[in-house]
């Protein structure tokens, strides 16, 4: 039984062990980007393992700007950085060749056939990824006991959506917090002030607390 | 160099404030500027959990702050508990040492040998720009052969055969002194002389020796020292001046090592590494950074309802029935000055309710100069959690290690010989903070923030005499003798009617002295 906060698609390890690509050649510092990655709350080292395996299938990125700009979006995302969601989909949508498509799939750890599926849910469904169903819904746990690395002292007593897609607002021993999260990260952040909340939606997406507990679980039912 | 030691906090130190994720593209991964401009107050964060998860093993957690009540659990049979606090927390060990250097003020590392005194304090020295051969080559060691000169300098021979004058003899002064970070190892076995010369370097800031003068502390900066001592409680080869003693501004236990972090030790002792030979570049802060983190320190604002709360804890404690005759010299200091045993005054108080009087567990009253550390260290304790004004917590936090060794327990009150509280005397930090929650509590208990009468007869004065008719003086007169009256119902008498009594004394001074001057002018 999961202890700690995660992300169920990082479980199964999605990429080889890999160095941090060298981009220097386009004139972009890959260490660079790998703190920036840290700083927007994503994981250095996925984010290296990502774009490796997005480059290790377009050799013409580490020659081509943008196309190892599209990479690096896609990988920064992948690692959890939720900031670049946006951007990176943004690119997904206008990928030009076979080769971009494959190493678009390889950085997202997904099988290249299923890419233009996970464009179009992803259009609809932040926390769709193919895996999804092996878990019987369940996309990511947050918060966790302190005492093992967690953020709370207690289990969450509430928790409400707020109008962001992905961002919920957690109750905990009187402390409101925000949660932001889609299918390949999540950020918790204290709110200084009981949030405004939002009417339930009818996506399927629901977050799971318990009294025994200091996980909350997000949790999406297939839509029918 | 070990990539273990170059880990520093990119991600905001605090847990944030909750206004969800900012949109980036894949080029601003490439922009370092947002990172150079990593404000002072996230850099000291950055510096303390670069302190505590990497270079001290150090984990405890003592400076607690919570929303609301923490989570407490009982533990064996003795009345232990341990409290899981809602907030984020600090290790004592390191964060008043940090604070220190980030107010220029004096810091007292107590504790038994090898409990890393000395490797807290040289770090604070690597993290002023020294490098840290500089900073452990400075350390001055105390020993009981170490003499004035040995700590300042000697006069050059040549000079000194050749002088016609004190004047013409000029002194080698020793590199450390224009450090700004100073740090004196073992200070209690330093001989009584040589401590009044460092009285001065620490009172004054600056040392003099043949008629000639140095400033120790840099240009414009900020200087920060840092003492060690074996013990807080008189021991060690020389006793230590009260005068030098009085000058140190916190005093901070070293934490004991946790068994649980044996590995990271082992590993430390296979590597041969010192955590001060890796302090990343970046944490380090230039004399203009030091001086501006003070300055904006110091301009944290405390908003009146902490002040009230400190005004009414400071109130408890100077005075004492039965210290004087005259009812200004009432003081504990009057005691003490006459040679006599506060406690001895205490107890010869039949009326007061012991427990009630927060002023009979002290045998001393609070000097102003430890109330402008206080202050100052709140402060910055604010500034360092990143909030905007002093909360009472931030006061609740710092005071036991500023009032350590300043407020000194009555150990003839019963408070330190019943039962479980019996712990206290030998944990003053406890007491302290103690003390500090229960005035907190009479405070309540009085209703003060809404029936506080003296305070408007004081705010009403502030208001200025200019153009005040004789009438309304009169009239404030007659009101300062009511009050007065009041007080004089109660049958007991604690500090803070003492305090009252003072200020209600003062009022009707300045009034009568006003009417008068009216009545001569016709």
């Amino acid at each position: 039984m999961n202890r700690i906060p995660v992300q169920l698609a990082n479980v199964s390890a999605p990429f080889p062990p890999a160095e941090l690509p060298d981009l220097s050649a386009v004139g972009l510092d890959t260490a660079l980007a790998a703190e920036s990655v840290q700083a927007a709350h994503g994981d250095p080292l996925l984010f290296s393992r990502a774009l490796a395996a997005g480059i290790e299938h377009d050799p013409a990125s580490v020659t081509d700007r943008e196309r190892a700009l599209d990479l690096v979006a896609i990988a920064a995302w992948r690692a959890g950085a939720l900031g670049l969601r946006v951007d990176a989909l943004t690119r997904l949508e206008s990928l030009d060749s076979a080769e971009q498509r494959l190493a678009a799939a390889a950085a997202l750890g997904v099988g290249v056939d299923v890419l233009d599926e996970f464009r179009r849910r992803q259009r609809s469904d932040r926390f769709w990824w193919p895996g999804r169903a092996d878990q019987r819904g369940y996309v990511l746990a947050t918060g966790g006991f302190r005492g093992l690395g967690g953020a709370w002292i207690r289990p969450p007593e509430r928790v409400e959506p707020l109008r962001d897609d992905g961002a919920f607002a957690f109750l905990v021993a009187g402390v409101w917090w925000r949660l932001d999260s889609d299918v390949w990260g999540a950020r918790l952040s204290l709110l200084p002030e009981p949030p405004t909340t939002a009417e339930q939606r009818d996506d399927g997406v629901t977050v799971v607390i318990g009294p025994d507990t200091h996980l909350a679980w997000v949790h999406v039912r297939e839509q029918g | 160099m070990p990539d273990r030691w170059n880990r520093v906090s990119a991600s905001p130190t605090n847990p944030g404030s909750g206004h969800g994720v900012e949109a980036l593209t894949a080029e601003d991964l490439f922009r370092p500027a947002a990172r150079a401009a990593v404000p002072l107050d996230e850099k000291l964060r950055q510096v303390y959990y670069w302190i505590v998860n990497r270079a001290v093993i150090s984990p405890y957690y003592d400076m607690e702050f919570s929303h609301g009540e923490p989570l407490s659990i009982g533990l064996g049979d003795a009345g232990a508990t341990v409290s899981l606090p809602t907030q984020a927390s600090f290790s004592s060990n390191v964060l008043v040492p940090l604070l220190t250097f980030a107010v220029g003020g004096r810091c007292l590392l107590i504790g038994g040998p090898g409990r890393g005194k000395t490797t807290v304090a040289v770090l604070m020295g690597v993290l002023a720009g020294t490098s840290s051969s500089d900073v452990r080559r400075a350390v001055q060691q105390g020993q009981p052969q170490l003499t004035i000169s040995d700590l300042v300098g000697i006069p050059l021979p040549r000079d000194l055969v050749g002088a016609e004058s004190l004047a013409d003899i000029r002194i080698a002064w020793r590199d450390w002194l224009g450090l700004p970070v100073k740090i004196i190892d073992e200070y209690n076995r330093i001989p009584t002389k040589t401590q009044s010369a460092l009285l001065t370097m620490v009172a004054e800031g600056y040392v003099e020796s043949h008629d000639q003068m140095r400033r120790t502390a840099p240009d414009g900066g900020v200087e920060s020292w840092f003492f060690t001592a074996n013990d807080d409680a008189g021991g060690g080869t020389f006793p230590v001046i009260h005068a030098l003693r009085d000058r140190m501004d916190v005093t901070v236990q070293a934490a004991g090592f946790n068994s649980r972090f044996f590995d990271e030790l082992i590993t430390r002792v296979e590597a041969g590494e010192k955590p001060e030979e890796h302090v990343p570049a970046e944490l380090s802060f230039d004399a203009a950074q030091q001086s501006e983190m003070r300055a904006q320190i110091r301009a944290v604002p405390i908003p009146d309802a902490v002040r009230e709360r400190l005004r009414f804890f400071l109130s408890h404690f100077e005075f004492v029935q039965h210290g004087g005759r005259r009812f200004e010299y009432r003081t504990k200091d009057v005691v003490t000055t006459a040679g006599g045993r506060v406690g001895e005054v205490i107890e010869a108080n039949s009326g007061a309710d012991l427990e009630v009087d927060l002023g009979a567990q002290t045998r001393n009253g609070l000097s102003v100069r430890a109330l402008q550390t206080l202050i100052m260290y709140a402060k910055a304790m604010a500034w360092f959690r990143g909030v905007d004004a002093v909360e009472l917590d931030d006061v609740a936090a710092v005071l036991p290690f500023v009032l350590r060794g300043k407020l000194l327990p009555n150990a003839t009150h019963p408070r330190f010989d019943v039962g479980a509280e019996r712990e206290l005397s030998t944990d003053t930090v406890s007491w302290l903070a103690d003390l500090f929650a229960q005035s907190c509590r009479q405070y309540d208990a009085l209703g003060r923030d809404a029936d506080d009468e003296v305070a408007a007869l004081l705010r009403e004065f502030d208001g200025g005499l200019d153009g005040l008719p004789a009438l309304e003086a009169s009239r404030r007169v007659t009101a300062v003798e009511a009050q007065l009256r009041r007080i004089a119902t109660v049958g007991k008498l604690y500090g803070r009617d003492f305090d009252d009594v003072i200020a209600l004394k003062y009022l009707h001074q300045r009034y009568t002295a006003y009417v008068r001057w009216q009545e001569m002018r016709g």
